[in-house]
């Protein structure tokens, strides 16, 4: 059956975009866990000695490693997103193509503090920095050069079809997290302390990438159940209405700004947390059942990558969204909670890569034991990871900790740990064989389907 | 019919949801019932060690002084990344916990409930011991690299 929306070709500057952004989106899951393997390094004995960079080198490349693996691969998949179904036109062209530019000119300038062993780090919620100008020039570099490219789409906004709806939804939660992020830059008295600063900046329009990031898995729920099964979970209308609210959520978090309280007070921060509890779970929960349904009905083809991506995205993010009604304070649960719900979205964008994106560039990968392997590895990885966090927390283990300071005194926490650094190594494992297949691929100078 | 109503409702939900949000009428908030006053940081340290002379156990948790103080009026002194002094209360009886932020802004996150901490402003919370084991006190506002290890420490003994 035919897809609903179609991407069977698109003009060559189109996909010379879309190679872009999926290269910059590839490229810095591939960097930032090089920086994971040199963040291990740092903390094995005997092997930290013989590294030639200091201990701030650790909170620095711990910063990079989670801003290119959670906000750039996310966001310049965004991008690739916008690509599939921006409205055909020489503007179009224009912007995204700018965007592009300034996307990855920001990613390059966010690196150099780090690989320069400049600035202090700030692990701060959302958007960890490191305290140098160029950082933080780089971010902003970046988020216009997304923001240029998701511009093109507003007209999408009134369409009928679910993907490009969906797609142009997600574009302006993103443009919401900016006014947030925006808003709370001007209200933040100046001379404020440079930690507090760095978490209330970016602690509203954080929120709101949450909101864009479930998008993104849902908008790949969407057109692969329409590649698997010929129809996306839902009727088209209800489709809609699902991303309608949670573009409706996103058009509200600015106005929380002034009803809120004070940017940097207590009350001010509860509700953005409440923001998630309120807006963000009835939407995928909608969606998530009617794709559970469509699993449930089949054919069930274990061997398709869209099938797999689909049952283990849904599976994973479901536990994921589950711990999330179980949080403590500050212990392990959340780890387990945003690992496995991170981790169901980045299922989804495999799903997307492998099945819709390669192969509309002409460079597919063939549906063999190398893509079950690295779904499983991955899906199951994330889901013995956050168990193991989960069962770690509630015994009262702290987050964001290592070696003593986790205070691993009792054989449940150390076995709790031992399952997340288990899980982990799988997970891991499954990372290394996506990002390899897809950037052999996407590295060929030929476009071998096509040629 | 049902294929109509499903998406207005939906909407229609989130809606009033977002309202409900904005309005802040979603849900009670954390935060911890104190009371507030300004404080010369000297007077406070000096009560602050009056405390340890007059109650400290001779311990150290952490490089951190251990103190069995009476009921009543507890002083405690917060910093990047320590809550001073780790305290061992008696269970079942009422502490007046005067958390004074020596520096930055941070928070006192006990139980489930939360207050923030401005520097060179006192809060006061109320503190029931329970029967037994620990309660937990620790930062919940970043303040730092050693924010996660932020984690004060009370003890509940028997009288």
């Amino acid at each position: 059956m035919t897809p609903l929306w179609t991407t069977d070709t698109l003009p060559a500057p189109r996909r010379s975009e879309l190679r872009g952004w999926t290269l910059l989106a590839i490229g810095s899951l591939a960097v930032a866990g090089t920086l994971a393997l040199l963040l291990g390094l740092s903390r094995t004995p005997r092997v930290q000695d013989w590294l030639p960079w200091g201990p701030h080198f650790f909170y620095r490349a711990l910063v990079t490693h989670v801003v290119l693996s959670f906000e750039v691969w996310f966001l310049a998949a965004l991008g690739a997103l916008s690509v599939l179904v921006a409205p055909p036109g020489v503007w179009g062209d224009r912007l995204g193509r700018a965007g592009l530019i300034l996307g990855t000119a920001g990613v390059v300038l966010l690196l150099i503090p780090a690989l320069a062993d400049q600035g202090e780090p700030s692990l701060n919620n959302y958007v960890p920095v490191v305290g140098h100008p160029l950082f933080y020039i780089g971010l902003g570099v970046h988020a216009v050069g997304v923001a240029l490219a998701s511009l093109r789409l507003a007209p999408l906004l009134r369409s009928r079809v679910v993907v490009p709806f969906a797609i142009a939804c997600a574009a302006l939660a993103y443009w919401a997290a900016l006014a947030c992020f925006g808003i709370a830059w001007i209200l933040i008295p100046a001379g404020t302390e440079a930690a507090l600063f760095n978490e209330r900046v970016f602690w509203g329009g954080g929120h709101v990438l949450q909101l864009v990031n479930t998008m993104i898995l849902m908008i790949a729920w969407q057109a692969l159940s329409e590649r698997q099964f010929g129809a996306g979970p839902l009727p088209g209308s209800l489709s809609r209405a699902v991303f309608g609210a949670l573009g409706l959520f996103a058009l509200a978090a600015p106005l929380a700004y002034a009803t809120g309280g004070d940017v940097l007070g207590l009350e001010h921060r509860q509700v953005f947390t409440r923001l998630l509890w309120v807006g963000l779970p009835l939407p995928p929960l909608v969606m998530g059942a009617g794709l559970a349904w469509r699993l449930v009905v089949g054919p069930r083809d274990w061997r398709s990558p869209a099938f797999l991506a689909l049952a283990l995205s849904l599976f994973v993010f479901a536990i994921g969204g589950i711990a999330g009604f179980f949080l403590g304070v500050a212990d392990t649960r959340t780890p387990s909670h945003y690992h496995a719900v991170i981790g169901g979205v980045q299922l989804g964008l495999m799903g997307m890569v492998l099945v819709v994106i390669l192969p509309l560039l002409g460079r597919s990968v063939r549906a063999g034991k190398g893509v079950m392997l690295q779904f499983h590895l991955y899906g199951w990885g994330q889901l013995v990871h956050a168990l193991g966090f989960f069962l770690a927390g509630a015994a009262g283990v702290p987050r964001k900790t290592t070696g003593l300071d986790q205070g691993l005194d009792t054989v449940w926490k150390k076995v709790s740990m031992g399952v997340v650094g288990m899980g982990t190594g799988l997970a891991v494992l499954g990372g290394v064989i996506f990002v390899w297949m897809a950037l052999v691929r996407l590295c060929r100078r030929q476009e071998a389907d096509h040629a | 019919m049902l294929k109509g109503f499903a998406p207005v409702a939906l909407i229609l939900a989130s809606l009033i949801l977002a309202l409900g949000w904005l309005m802040g009428r979603t849900g009670g908030l954390d935060i911890l019932a104190a009371q507030s006053y300004r404080a010369d940081p000297s007077e406070f340290h000096g009560r602050h060690l009056a405390l340890l002379a007059s109650h400290g156990t001779g311990q150290v948790i952490d490089g951190i002084p251990v103190v069995r103080p009476a009921p009543g009026d507890v002083p405690m002194l917060v910093k990047r990344w320590e809550f001073s002094p780790a305290l061992e209360l008696e269970a079942g009886k009422t502490y007046r916990l005067h958390l004074l932020s020596e520096d930055v802004v941070h928070s006192a996150a006990i139980g489930e409930s939360e207050v923030l901490l401005q520097p060179g402003e006192v809060k006061v919370v109320t503190l029931v011991a329970p029967a037994a084991g620990r309660v937990r006190i620790q930062c919940g506002e970043y303040c730092g690299l050693g924010h996660t290890k932020m984690i004060g420490s009370i003890e509940i003994v028997s009288p």
